[in-house]
Parts: C-alpha cells; structure tokens; sequence
C-alpha cells in the first residue's frame, strides 16, 4: 500500500470559494465538463441511495436481528461471555490508547462519536442488554485511555493482548457448570472476527518459517517450501475451503474436527503462504553487513536470525502485513460458501426467513457498512504505521 | 552448533510425526463397529438438513427440529436411552457424504433419495426409507404452465448436487424438448432467485416445495405443479460395511413403523413395557426375546425410542401433519394396512 | 605439509561435527519427515476410502455426466447433457472459467487506469470521488460485492415479459439478448478460427511496435492488428464453408432464444470482478504514474504536448514498467477470484467440478483436479507476466 502522497495543492491566497473552485474544478474547459459530469453522477447516486434509504428500505430487518447478526446461534444465557470480552478489550484498547500517548490530550471527535455511539444504544436498545452494555463498553474505552496515560506502560499491553486473545478462545468455550458453547454455535461478527483473529494468529509461525525455509541455504528445505508456498498461493481460498471441510476428517484418519475448526485450519494455511512471501522480502531487505556483523560478535547462526535479522525484516513489512491481514478479513466471507454462518452467510440466512423476504438491501449494505469500517480503521492504522516507519528512518 | 540443533530439531519432528501417524494409523485401522466408538463416545453425532421447514431446520430458537430431526434422537433413544444424547451437523447437499466416508457424522438423516449408484459406489449404506417422496415443480401462481412439459424452453432453478438436477434434465430429453438449468449451493439461493424471477420454476422434492411453499411470506404466490416426475425414497445412510451399525439404525426406523402398526404410542409406552401380557408387544418391549441384545443395545431399546420420539404416525403429525403449516397428506407413506408404503418386518 | 596431510588423514572430523555432512543429515532427515507425513495423510485418505470399498480413481472421467451446464461450450464445441462424459462437460466449465478471466482483465485494466489517472486529476471532485470508490471496493468483500451485484443489481431488472426490444436486443433478468454470428448446429467448429484471429492480430501489432520503436517512424500499428483481426474471421469464415448464421433473438413463452444471451451470472461476475480488481490497479496506476520523474512532464510539455498526450505517449509507457509486475499479481487474483461464481451459480469450472463430484460421488478426485486446473492457470499467467516484463524491462545500456 502506498502512502498518499499528493495532497491538494496549499493555496497560496487567502482563499475564497469562488477562488478555491476555478482553481480545483474549473480551471479550463476540460475540467469544467469533467466536473459537471461527476458531479452530476455524484448527485444522481447519493440522492438514489438517500431516497431508498429514506423512504423505501425496511430498516426493522436489522434491530430485529441484531443479536445474530453479531453472534449467530451464540446460546442467549451465554452471551455474557460476548459482553466481558467486549468489555475488557475495549479497556484494554483504551489502556493502550493512552500508554502511546502520554500527555497528548484527546481530540474532541473521539468523544463525540463514543458519546453518538452510547447514545445511539441507549435509544435504540438492539439486541440483547446493548443499551445498558455498550455504554458501559465505551466508558471503559475512555476510561482505560485516562488510566493507561498515567499507570501502564506499553509493553505490559502487548503481552496483555496475548492473555486476552487465549482468554477470548477459553471464554468463548469453556463450560463453567450453566452449559459451554460449541464453536459451531459463534456466527456474525463473532465468527468473522474470531476467523482472521485465530487465522493471523496462527498463520503467523507458520508463514515466518516457511519464509526462513524457503530463503535457508539448504536445498531440500528451500525447495519443499518453496513448493508449499508456491502450490497454496496457486489455489484459490474457496478450493482450500472445500478441501478442508470435505477432506480434513479424511486426511486425519476419520478424526471429528468441527466445521469452524476446519475453515480455521484452511485460512491458516491459505494465509501463511501469503504471509511467507511477504516476510521473505522483509528477509531480503536486511543487508547481508547485518548478518556478518552478528556473526562477528560471536552469535550463533539462530540467534542472528532470531535476534537480529527476523526483527529488522518483520518491521521493513509490517504495513504489508497490515495490509494481508486486511485482506483475510474480508476473506473470511468465503466460508459462507461451505456454510458457516458469517456476517455473510448469516445475512444470507435471515434474508430466506418469510419474516423478513426482500430485505437483500438493507442486510447487505449494513455487513458492507460493518466490513468498511474495520477495514477501513485497519488500512488508515496501517496508513499511520508507514509513516511512523519512515520518519524513523 | 547450528547443525546440531538442527539435526535434534528434525528428530524430534521426525518423532512428533511418527507418533501422529500412530494416532492416524489407530483411527483408520480400527475395524470396530461404529456403535462401539458411538458408545464410547456418549453421544451420536447426526448429519441433518437446516433449511428445509419440517424435515430439518433451525427453528427461531437455534434448535434443531423436522421430521428427519426425530429420526436422529429415536437412534440415541436407542443407543443410549436417552433422546437428548445427539449432536446435529448441518450439512449441504454436497457435503452429505463425504460427512459419512471421513467418519464425521455416524448416520445421515437428511431427505437423500436411496439410488443404486449412491449405494454401490459413494461408499454408503442405506437403512429404510423413512419418507417416500416423489420430484415435483413449483411456478409462481400467474404462471401460463399447467403442466410440466409447458415449460419447454424455461429456465428451471435447483440445487447443486441433487438427484434432482439430473431428473428434470432427463424428462425434457425424452420428450425431446430444451430447458435451461440453473443451480445454487443451497435452497435459499434457489428460492432468492426464484422470487426475483431469475428463473420460472423450481424443482426438488415434492415435499420440500410443499415445505418452502406453506413457510412462504405469501405461499398464494406459488403453485405447484400436479405431476410427480421421479421416485425419490428418502432414507437414511451409514457407512459402508458396517452392518452393526446399519442394524442399528435400520430398526429403530422399523420401530416406529411397527408400534403404529401394533398401536403403541408414546403415550401408552410407558404402561405397556410394564406390565403387558400381548406376546407381540411383549417382544417388542424387550420383556421376552432377546432382539435388543443382538444389537448391542439394550432389550428394551424399542420402548425407548417410542417413549422418545412416539411411532411414525406422531413423528409425521407432529412435523408434517394436518395440524402443522405444511399440511403433508401421507398418501405413499400410510402405513401398508391403509394402503401406504410403510411395512416393518415383526419384532420376535 | 606432508606431516599437516597425514595428521588430517589419521585424525578424521567425525561426521557428527562435520558441518557439511550434518547439513545432509538435516535436510534427508526433514525430506523424509515430510514424506512420511504426506505418506500418513495419503494411506488415511485410502485408509477411509478402502474401509468403505472405494478407492482413489479417476474411472469416473469417461462416464456420461447427465447434468446441465447452464451456459458455454467444449471451446467451440457444444455440450449434450445425455451423452456426453465428465470431461467435456469439466472443458465448458474450463472455457467459461477462462472467458470471465480473460474479458475480465482487459476491462479491469481500461477501468483501473481510469481511474488510477482520475486520482490523480487536478480537478479536485474528480480525484475526491475516484479516492471514495477505491476505499469503499478495497475495503468490503469481494464476495458480498458479487451478492450485491447479482442479487440487488442485475436481478433487479425487470423479467422478460415485460422488456421491449431496443434495436433487437432485449435487457431482463434473464440476461441480455443480442443479434449475433451463431454457430450453425451442423458447422464446422469457428471457436479456433476466433482464438486465431485475436492472436494474429495481437502478433501483427507487436511486430509494427517494434518496427515503430527500431526506425521512430509513426506506423499505425493499432490499425493493422485490427484488420489482420478482421481479415483472418472472414477468411476463416469463408474458408471453413460458412459455419456461422445471423441469429436474431425472439421472445418465447419463457425467455428469449437465438442470438447470443449473455446470462445475468457472467455479468454480474464479470462487473464485480472489473469494479473490484479495478480499484487495485487504480492504485497500482497511481504509483505508477507517481514513480516517473517529473522531469518527464515538463520535458513533454515544453514540446507542446497535451495533457493527453503526455500521459498516453510518454508517462503511461513509463509507468508501465513498474506497474507489470503488481498487474500480473492482479491478474492472478482475478483469475483465482473468479472462483467465487459458486455463490452466484455461475457454470465456472470449479462449480461444473463441484456438481461433478456431486453427481458421482467423487469429490476428493474432483477438488483435486480443480486445485491441478487453477495451479496451471496460476503458473501460466506467472510465467507470461514474468516474459512480458523481461521484455520489457528498461535496457540499461
């Protein structure tokens, strides 16, 4: 991903409207046409999808189904469980938030929108205990922030983020006596979530080692990853969907695997490949001086890659990681192929139940809105990240 | 150094794998009957339909229910004596059998029609018929079809990897005429384009347009077409050479057909396997013979699974029944004393 | 020295500190850890297989498939649901794989441009809309794009009865029907003859770019591969005795018949795949355009070129060299994406493959064949890719 780098021009005046627009829109005759054509095809589409969604879409299909839009099956007296994780990574994001930003102040949009979304809640009362929870959830996103400024440092936050995540899964499973819940009930936004979470999480040895595989001086090994890498790279994700779910079972012997275990694995795999490339090219990016050096200072042939070269090569590619990870996201929709009920497959569902025939439109531009946003705070975040990275440089 | 750590590091993999292959070795190589491991187990694990209304869905509530749903707590009733010990996977037409051959799921109840090439050389086993059905199509109801052959030329949407895509191509040709075959992953896809009018008609078994016609927004808006183009018994499945387990799940079917005949119900169930003195129903009962035993189950594996899940003629009425939406009249599946289909051997 | 050799020769390094041998030891060691686990999987494949009478076998190929295929031909040749085997009917699923990747690239790419060049406009609405189209189609699923696309926008239109005809063609939900060239039901096979005529005509504009590019002379070049195009179906027309007929489409009681029908399935795949992949080389454009010097702009300028004509002569030619590599990445994608037209019930090869398997119960074979048929397809996009920008690399001289 590139960063934009072509910001429009600073006016050198002080700036009128009248001004502004002959520079920007109608310089000459070519942009003047230019911009009346897009201008009218700019009107012509926001004032459609107003229209529709003002007057003709039926908007009750999703307030009505916002619980299994966002869990699926996801046993209601269970639910609690969705709520303590919400809750506690919305502190911990907070805490986070504020260990990075010692001493800046907030900017005043960051509490109008948790202010927009708490009320928004409160009012509407979707789904299961959400007007009184989702509020208390942004609180503790700003109230971690308040914390994290003065108490916690960053690093702790990182290994934090390990504990959440294997406590997320256990929570997510675990019976405590009052019933557990199986991982074919999570569905929605549970499931895409928990899909790319659990998919880079474990992609992520994976694919570091096959990258050091395929670039290691060792013939046998380079080759049969490269292999590996080459042959999954070669496939398209629903074929390796389609062969986890009908031949995993088989592969293993008759072992019974569960059906969100399988795309699981299926994701790893696919996404490791992706990520073995990327990471190879991080490898290539360290000068050899790097390795000579580390040898010099007597480090053995494990510690210089480990120690030296993995870091380097890992920070050169993050915002490519970033950007993968964006990618497996929006992936995840494929499992809706093989039949797990993801935002995809979910919307799918609710739109063939006879309460709610005809409503395609609304269920698919709200996943789409869903989608959009994590995506879109994801590649801005990556956007950030590159900046960062080359100032540093 | 290195190297070392290298080669220790490749023993040890070496020794991860071969233990793992023994793992995988253990599994496949088991030649036990797939009651044992369900035994073993504690719980059956039932391959089912979660789309069509009354055979197999998802009701409001997340649960499983439907016709074929029952079926699959009669074989835990008769396993272990208790209905509830069952896991349902919701499998698509597609993956049904390869469900089976990797040894996911130990039956399937899931409206598949029994076919000679699906027994021989899929790899499964088929118990009893538990619902004979028949193809029909559904048009929208200002359609100008009246009859199947009108729609000579149409377009037809059905679901991938069904019988009934082959059928309805096969009635056409013979009679020499065109139509255009479009096919979707699941049943919805096929009713969302059907609506959008995509196509002019839909075809699958009878008794799911029936299914998808009564659970409809507006079921006037459909019509189904009076002929039946196709036999399609639908029947359980197991895998294949696993004649314990077949058994196993062959005669609890058998069992619910048989209490309608000997009208024992789940109702008067509880009284009979007491106390009864008619030698039939005593057999059948488990309180003489030794017909569970050579099973493996239970003597009284019968009685359970009627006190579970009633005889057939409950089963129906309760998922297909006058008293339900779909409102199925039994006609093939009466039983043979009111001139149906269903006829159970006798329990001695 | 003598002395140094024989102390060598009596004290030998034993082969467990020998480096070069143990690099041996690891890598046999690590191949056969990884035969024997591809050997584990294998026997529990045949294992499983063989504990229910099967086997892993493709016998089932030359069997008749009895299913339909609801559009595209053998490569030319038509398909008979009643006779003909798995084969043929996996070829039509090959040939509509291969018409969506094809056309889809080519569109994919004018849009791209357009709109990668549309970013970078000075008109400031023009460059603000192109950057909202490509956020909101880089940043939600291809997969719900194609739903949408079928579902809310092609199925959306009205159902035949009620279309009139503009110009003998006929835009439903049932697809678009047009007049067209149509294969005569007893004709020689005219699909060859097409892919010829693309080739000769791509070869003949090649070869006057390159004698442009050697003697700086204009040559119309564009011209010529055009008429070489149009030359080579009329002959082959003519000479393979005139297999084609003017097909007009007429409505029936259901649907419309002859012409050429584009089904409602391959353009809403075709418009997700182009709108979606053209945001990506939208960006691929744009740093490509971004990556040429500006030097070159006020080079062209100062000889009184246009604006048009600048980017088209001298920057896109430019940009180009680094775009080759991240478009042919592009290209892949699409093609592999395409795979995607299970969930709109598109006839690609890999939903032809699925239903095969369905129908014959052999579906470890056929998901095999299908992961063999993209691997193909992947490496030889790869490798064209790969020639096309050794070709034409910047010589540095």
């Amino acid at each position: 991903m590139e960063a934009t780098n072509n910001p429009p021009p600073p006016p050198a005046r002080v700036p009128t409207w009248q001004l502004w627009a002959k520079e920007n829109l109608f310089s000459n005759t070519t942009n003047s046409i230019l911009t009346v054509l897009t201008g009218a095809l700019v009107i012509w589409v926001i004032s459609s999808l107003a229209i529709w969604a003002f007057t003709q879409a039926r908007w009750g299909v999703i307030p009505a189904n916002f619980r299994i839009l966002m869990t699926g099956s996801f046993p209601t007296e269970q639910l609690w469980r969705t709520w303590l994780v919400l809750i506690i990574v919305c502190l911990s994001s907070g805490l986070h938030w504020g260990s990075l930003s010692r001493g800046e102040k907030l900017p005043v949009w960051t509490y109008v929108v948790g202010a927009i979304i708490a009320l928004f809640a409160l009012v509407t009362q979707m789904g299961h205990l959400s007007g009184i929870l989702v509020p208390v959830a942004v609180i503790a996103v700003f109230a971690g922030y308040f914390i994290g400024q003065i108490a916690i440092p960053s690093r702790i936050m990182n290994i934090a983020w390990v504990v959440i995540f294997f406590g997320a899964v256990l929570l997510f499973t675990v019976d405590f006596g009052t019933g557990g819940v199986q991982t074919k009930e999570w569905g929605g936004l549970l499931l895409t979530l928990m899909l790319s979470i659990v998919g880079i999480v474990a992609s992520f040895p994976l694919g570091v080692a096959l990258a050091i595989g395929r670039t290691s001086n060792y013939p046998i090994i380079s080759a049969i990853c490269t292999v590996f890498i080459e042959v999954v790279r070669g496939t398209p994700l629903v074929v390796v969907f389609f062969i986890a779910q009908l031949f995993v079972p088989l592969l293993l012997g008759g072992a019974n695997i569960d059906p969100v275990l399988r795309a699981m694995v299926g994701i790893t795999i696919f996404s490791a490949a992706y990520l073995a490339e990327n990471v190879r090219g991080g490898l290539q990016s360290v000068p050899a001086g790097q390795v000579e050096a580390a040898r010099a200072v007597g480090l053995t042939g494990t510690q210089t890659l480990l120690l030296i070269v993995l870091p380097q090569a890992l920070k050169a590619v993050l915002p490519a990681l970033v950007g993968q990870f964006i990618g497996l996201f929006k992936d995840t929709s494929l499992v809706y192929i093989i039949g797990l009920k993801e935002l995809a497959g979910i919307s799918d569902s609710i739109r063939s139940n006879p309460d709610f025939i005809g409503t395609a439109q609304e269920l698919y531009f709200t996943i789409s809105v869903i989608y959009f946003i994590f995506s879109y705070a994801m590649s801005s975040g990556a956007r950030n990240l590159e900046k960062k990275l080359n100032t540093n440089r | 150094m290195k190297h070392k750590k290298l080669v220790i590091g490749a023993l040890a993999l070496a020794g991860i794998a071969t233990s793992v292959a023994h793992f995988g070795f253990g599994v496949a190589q088991g030649n036990t009957s797939r009651l044992d491991t369900v035994k073993k187990r504690g719980k059956l694990i039932c391959g089912v339909n979660a789309t069509v209304p009354g055979f197999g869905f998802l009701d409001s509530s997340g649960k499983f229910s439907g016709f074929d749903v029952d079926f699959c707590r009669g074989v835990a009733a008769a396993v272990f004596g208790d209905a509830s010990k069952v896991d349902f996977v919701s499998l698509t037409a597609a993956a049904r059998f390869t469900a089976i051959q990797s040894g996911e799921v130990d039956v399937v109840f899931r409206n598949t029609t029994m076919t000679s090439s699906r027994d021989g050389d899929v790899g499964v086993d088929f118990g009893p018929v538990n619902f004979y059905d028949g193809q029909g199509v559904m048009v929208k109801a200002n359609s100008p079809a009246k009859r199947i052959l009108d729609l000579a030329g149409a377009t037809i949407c059905t679901n991938q990897g069904t019988t009934t895509e082959q059928n309805i191509n096969d009635y056409f040709r013979q009679r020499k005429q065109q139509i255009k075959v479009v096919t979707y992953q699941d049943f919805n896809l096929v009713m969302a384009a059907f609506d959008q009018g995509r196509c002019d008609a839909v075809t699958t078994d009878a008794s799911g347009l029936a299914s998808r016609k009564a659970t409809s927004a507006d079921p006037d808006n459909y019509r189904i077409l009076g002929e039946i183009i196709s036999k399609e018994p639908l029947a359980p499945f197991v895998a294949q050479n696993d004649s314990k387990w077949r058994d196993v799940v062959a005669w609890t079917v058998y069992a619910t057909i048989y209490a309608e005949e000997i009208e024992v119900n789940s109702r008067n169930i509880a009284e009979s396997r007491k106390n009864t003195t008619d030698p039939a129903l005593r057999r059948f009962v488990g309180l003489e013979g030794t017909s569970g035993k050579g099973f493996g189950l239970s003597p009284d594996f019968a009685a359970d699974v009627i006190q579970a899940i009633g005889n057939y003629k409950e089963i129906y009425d309760r998922n297909l029944g006058p008293k339900t939406k779909l409102n199925i009249p039994r006609r093939l599946n009466a039983n043979y004393e009111q001139g149906g289909l269903m006829y159970s051997p006798p329990f001695r | 020295m003598s002395d140094f050799t024989v102390n060598a020769e009596q004290a030998p390094v034993p082969f467990y500190r020998d480096v070069k041998k143990l690099a041996v030891i690891a890598q046999v060691v690590f191949l056969l850890v990884v035969l024997a686990g591809i050997f584990i999987l294998i026997n529990n494949v045949n294992l499983g297989l063989k504990k229910q009478n099967l086997s892993f076998g493709f016998d089932f190929l030359p069997q008749t498939a009895g299913f339909q295929v609801a559009e595209g031909t053998a490569f030319g040749v038509p398909y008979d649901s009643g006779s003909d085997n798995y084969i043929k009917v996996i070829l039509v699923g090959l040939y509509n794989t291969l018409r969506i990747a094809i056309v889809g690239m080519v569109l994919a790419t004018l849009l791209g441009v357009l709109v990668g060049i549309a970013r970078l406009s000075s008109n400031w609405l023009l460059n603000r809309v192109a950057l909202v189209y490509v956020e909101i189609l880089r940043n939600t699923p291809l997969l719900v794009q194609l739903v949408v696309w079928y579902f809310i926008v092609v199925l959306q239109l009205p159902p035949i009865k009620e279309v009139e005809p503009v110009l003998g063609m006929y835009l439903s939900n049932s697809g678009l029907a047009i007049p067209w060239m149509v294969q005569k039901p007893d004709g020689i096979n005219f699909f060859p003859v097409t892919i010829l005529a693309v080739a000769a005509g791509l070869a003949v504009f090649a070869f006057f770019v390159q004698q442009r590019n050697k003697s700086g002379k204009p040559v119309p070049a564009g011209q010529f591969g055009f008429l070489t195009w149009v030359a080579v179906l009329v002959l082959g027309f003519f000479a393979l005795g005139q297999p084609l007929e003017y097909g007009v489409p007429i409505r029936g009681n259901f649907g419309v018949n002859g012409g050429l029908t584009v089904s409602p399935e391959f353009t809403a795949l075709l418009v997700g795949l182009v709108v979606y992949t053209s945001s990506f080389i939208a960006e691929i454009t744009r740093a490509g355009i971004q990556s040429v010097n500006k030097g070159q702009w006020e080079a062209a300028r100062a000889v009184g070129l246009g604006y048009s004509e600048t980017l088209q002569l001298i920057i896109l030619p430019q940009a180009l060299r680094v775009m080759i590599p991240p478009l042919g990445n592009q290209y892949l994608n699409l093609t592999k994406n395409s795979s995607l037209a299970v969930a709109i019930g598109y006839s690609d090869v890999l939903n032809v493959l699925n239903t095969s398997g369905n129908q014959s119960g052999q579906n470890l074979q056929t998901m095999v064949i299908a992961g063999g048929i993209y691997l193909v397809l992947s490496l030889t996009i790869a490798t064209l890719v790969n020639a096309y920008n050794r070709a034409t690399k910047f010589k540095t001289r």
